[in-house]
């Protein structure tokens, strides 16, 4: 028995000053991002197999590079600073020659074209790592059946890195539609033309026989409403406003409305492109309708005496918000797509429209529902400038994105990131293209052949 | 009565509980022997996707109808770049980004995240001056100091002491995960406000994490949810940014009973304002 006590108080004091360590309460600290810093990623040149593989490698990860340095996301490491070269893809990278003071790359993409000499077909394999978790991300590979289509593999590896390190779907692999202008040329008059978002491969899609106006892209097709002023063929000194249904693909279009009782304008998709929200002025008070596109059938959703216009429905359909005079100019109001009464979020009040915007003075109009919800992009014009500028559904934290001389006409990116508009820097100048991101940070200009208004982003091309 | 009786148990018992914690002694510093958090290369097979040949030419534009509108003219074709030629890249104006603002309800850092061209050495210099200016030098450890030192022969600490050395380390962390540029802001995410994440690290002397950190909250990856499972992957790649650093973890630290465990929250700017 004493044999037992010592050995119990021989174990219980080897074992209790242990036990407290183990059930330590953890200290709390709580860390605020501060600064938006962006992602630093390095990207090598792509290794090469094949033949004219070494031109195109270097081409595609340039394009590569120009993508995600446009965006607000990335900043590029400079290739000066690179310690490892000459990667192979089939090995793992040395990490700590990416990580080390003055390269200080967070994500690495390492990756080899390889044009097959039988098929003449392209591939891109590439890889994409964290640096720092030292551990690969994505591995992935696309192949075209030219090499003449290498662009569009490099806006397809630059969706798939900005989507696995920003959690937002990329937007690289996408395009954007315009009225393009000649200066100098009646003010009317426009040419629908298409380019890549980078502005690479413009083109024009109509000769310009009409004047085309207010062009926009399905969310879900490539195709896109736009409206054309048209001679009349009753009356050949007047024009006609129709509305079309271009699609893309395969050069068809349709004319959608045109009616000489009244006229037809400001036509934007439905999210899920099945339908078509639209503006109909008849003796001067506009109203906004629903166009079933399958059925032909339309509804009427507003009925005031004010001009309604410029109508953008929410990502998931049930909403519209719209550009109203009725109250004291034009302002932002939302309303149910089924034309029901709703609980406006400032005044508490159901109402059948809500006004979201209210500042004294300022004119809004171009309200464009962001494909993720959570912001609706707008122009206002304010203090003799116009601007583009951001709020939140119900009303609150509406900021100014860029304030320019006159900057109109928002399109929102597939992802809800980049908003492009129309810029026109000064009096007299011709109008130009420009992108920003939502924050506000990153204005920039896209290069397009000649002036151009009105752009309409597309969806992801597939 | 039971003294016969309750000794044998409570012999037993201490042996049994004797065995759990010295195979956990024995265990645990060879599970956590590594210095740094590594994660295992697995190499992803490649995935093969085939863009459809349709959807990576050139569109071809048909001739529509001379009454709605007519195709592109020649010279209009030949107007645009090729489609191998690089977009000119006009100019970039660069707006001034919004200044950032403390955060309310937090303590003050220790110092200001320090302009992009000051030292490393140099901003944690002045971390280390800021914090030896509020709070006093810590004492070493000397178990001949304090007869009322306990068997690790740490000083006897009050609570106010553990206040002002706790407030010290948690200051000292925070301060480096801002000013090294580990965790910068992402306010800017979808759904942002909703968004957090806690780890809890544990610090060793060589100024490294001397165990792998645990993603304490949310409890396990959230499946589905891609900004959330983002915003977690920034939290992880702060960590290990500024492991690679190393920290420097004050000397009060190593006072308190180890492993002393600490949660680091993340959150986006937005979620505090």
């Amino acid at each position: 028995m004493r044999l037992l006590t010592i050995l119990t108080v021989a174990i219980a004091s080897l074992v209790l000053p242990a036990a407290p360590a183990v059930a330590q309460p953890p200290l709390q600290v709580q860390v605020v991002g501060e600064e938006y810093v962006p992602m630093r990623i390095a990207i090598p040149d792509f290794d090469a197999e094949g033949p004219g593989a070494t031109d195109v490698a270097r081409d595609l990860a340039d394009v590569l590079r120009s993508d995600l340095s446009s965006s607000t996301a990335f900043s590029l490491v400079d290739k000066a600073a690179f310690i490892e070269r000459d990667l192979d893809i089939a090995l793992p990278p040395t990490f700590g020659d990416w990580s080390v003071a003055g390269v200080a790359a967070q994500a690495l993409v390492v990756g080899k074209i390889v044009i097959n000499p039988g098929s003449n077909t392209l591939t891109v394999q590439f890889r994409l790592y964290d640096v720092y978790g030292q551990s690969q991300l994505v591995a992935s590979e696309y192949s075209v059946p030219t090499p003449l289509n290498w662009r569009r593999l490099a806006h397809k590896v630059a969706d798939d890195v900005y989507a696995r390190l920003t959690g937002d779907e990329g937007y690289f692999d996408s395009r954007i539609a315009f009225v393009s202008k000649t200066p100098g040329e009646e003010s009317l008059r426009g040419r629908l033309a298409i380019m890549d978002q980078d502005g690479a491969n413009a083109e024009f899609l109509l000769s310009g026989f009409s004047a085309v106006i207010n062009p926009r892209f399905s969310p879900t097709e490539q195709m896109i409403l736009y409206g054309a002023y048209v001679p009349d063929p009753k009356y050949p000194q007047a024009t006609l406003l129709r509305t079309y249904l271009y699609d893309i693909s395969t050069g068809r279009q349709e004319i959608l409305a045109e009616n000489p009782n009244s006229m037809e304008y400001s036509a934007r998709f439905s999210p899920d492109g099945k339908s078509i929200a639209f503006s109909r002025s008849v003796n001067g008070n506009a109203d906004i309708y629903v166009f079933d596109l399958a059925r032909g059938t339309e509804r009427r959703l507003t009925r005031d005496s004010g001009v309604d216009t410029s109508p953008s429905f929410s990502p998931d359909g049930k909403r519209i918000v719209f550009e109203s005079d009725r109250g004291l100019g034009p302002q932002l109001y939302m309303m149910n797509e089924n034309g029901e009464a709703m609980q406006c979020p400032n005044s508490g009040t159901r109402e059948a429209a809500c006004r979201i915007s209210f500042e004294s003075g300022a004119r809004f109009g171009d309200p464009v529902w962001s494909p993720r919800g959570d912001w609706i992009a707008f122009s206002v014009q304010r203090r003799g400038q116009f601007a583009i500028g951001v709020i939140q559904p119900d009303g609150k934290g509406m900021r100014v994105l860029s304030d320019g001389y006159q900057d109109e006409a928002p399109s929102w990116s597939p992802n809800g990131r980049v908003i492009v508009f129309q810029r026109t820097q000064a009096k007299g100048a011709g109008p130009k293209l420009f992108s920003v991101d939502l924050t506000g940070r990153n204005t920039r200009r896209i290069a397009t052949p000649r002036d151009a208004t009105n752009p309409t982003w597309g969806p992801l091309l597939r | 009565m039971n003294s016969g009786t309750s000794l044998p148990a409570t012999f037993f018992s201490l042996v049994a509980h004797a065995g759990v914690v010295l195979a956990g002694l024995i265990t645990i510093p060879v599970a956590t022997s590594s210095e740094i958090v590594s994660t295992p290369m697995v190499y992803i097979p490649i995935e093969l996707v085939t863009i459809a040949d349709t959807t990576n030419i050139a569109p071809v534009y048909e001739q529509v109808e001379q009454e709605k509108d007519v195709p592109v003219e020649p010279e209009a074709a030949a107007a645009p770049a090729p489609a191998a030629a690089a977009p000119e890249l006009e100019d970039t104006i660069a707006l001034d980004p919004p200044k950032p603002t403390p955060p309310k309800d937090q303590p003050k850092p220790a110092a200001k995240p320090a302009p992009p061209s000051k030292s490393l050495s140099s901003e944690l210099d002045d971390i280390l001056a800021s914090v030896s200016k509020d709070t006093p030098a810590p004492k070493r450890n000397n178990p001949n100091a304090d007869p009322a030192s306990g068997a690790t022969g740490q000083p006897r600490i009050g609570v106010g002491d553990m206040k002002r050395m706790t407030a010290s380390i948690t200051d000292y962390i925070r301060s480096q995960l801002i000013a090294n540029r580990c965790w910068t802001d992402h306010s800017d995410m979808a759904d942002a406000r909703r968004l957090k994440a806690t780890f809890r690290v544990w610090f060793g002397r060589n100024g490294k994490f001397s165990q792998p950190y645990q993603l304490v909250n949310p409890g396990r990856e959230p499946a589905g949810d891609v900004p959330l499972q983002t915003f977690i992957a920034h939290g992880r790649r702060a960590l290990d940014m500024c492991n690679k650093i190393g920290w420097v973890v004050p000397e009060e630290y190593f006072k308190l009973p180890q492993p002393q465990p600490i949660d680091i929250e993340f959150l986006p700017k937005i979620a505090t304002q």
